[in-house]
């Protein structure tokens, strides 16, 4: 294996790392707003 | 052999990412199109230069008299009327600015489930506008009234 596919080998990795950390950081952060009820200018109105 | 052993390794750990990655994308778009977007989300979306979600105004085109605005009475900046979500009932000029697999905001009253529901039956990634047009309003957005005018030179998405 040369150096240059070995080095294109651990970019790809790296690079499917990160997309993958970052959707997980995305998904996490959407699934505690679907949780909480969605504020809404009508619902800040006091009662 | 080695080389051979090292290689198949590095494909059976990148293959095994990507499947993760696609899942992990997968799971991105359905907890999107769950979550309602803000009025100040979107005005925020719509205010920032480049690519714009598409707005579909659900509601009726004209006022029948009941409590509900009508698309021409009010509706948010570059929205596209299509009452309930049905194509035939969008304005001729409207039915060719639609388009079914861009980002879509769905704009209803009161931003009712229902309304949402019969939408994502045609648009893939719908998201709803939470508290519908009432919130809009009530946030004191850009508004505008009258029958809709497609934009000049193509795009679907919002402007303010």
């Amino acid at each position: 294996m040369t150096r240059f596919e070995r080095i294109a080998y651990i970019a790809s990795i790296v690079g499917l790392v990160s997309a993958l950390l970052v959707l997980n950081g995305q998904n996490e952060e959407l699934a505690e707003s679907s949780n909480s009820p969605v504020t809404t200018a009508s619902a800040e109105v006091a009662p | 052999m080695r080389t051979t052993i090292e290689r198949i390794i590095y494909l059976l750990v990148i293959a095994t990412l990507g499947g993760m990655v696609i899942q992990a994308g997968n799971l991105h778009s359905a907890l999107e199109n769950a979550v309602p977007v803000t009025p100040k989300e979107l005005y925020a979306q719509l205010k920032k230069k480049g690519r714009k979600p598409q707005i579909i105004d659900a509601r009726a085109l004209k006022s029948v008299g009941d409590d509900d605005e009508a698309f021409e009475e009010s509706h948010i900046p570059g929205a596209i009327p299509m009452p309930g979500c049905a194509m035939i009932k969008a304005p001729v000029a409207a039915q060719a600015m639609i388009q079914v697999g861009v980002p879509t905001i769905i704009v209803s009253q009161q931003g009712d489930e229902k309304t949402l529901t019969a939408c994502q039956a045609k648009f893939s990634r719908a998201r709803n506008l939470a508290g519908g047009m009432a919130a809009w309003e009530d946030a004191d957005y850009p508004e505008e009234d009258g029958e809709y005018l497609p934009p000049k030179m193509g795009g679907g998405g919002g402007c303010l």
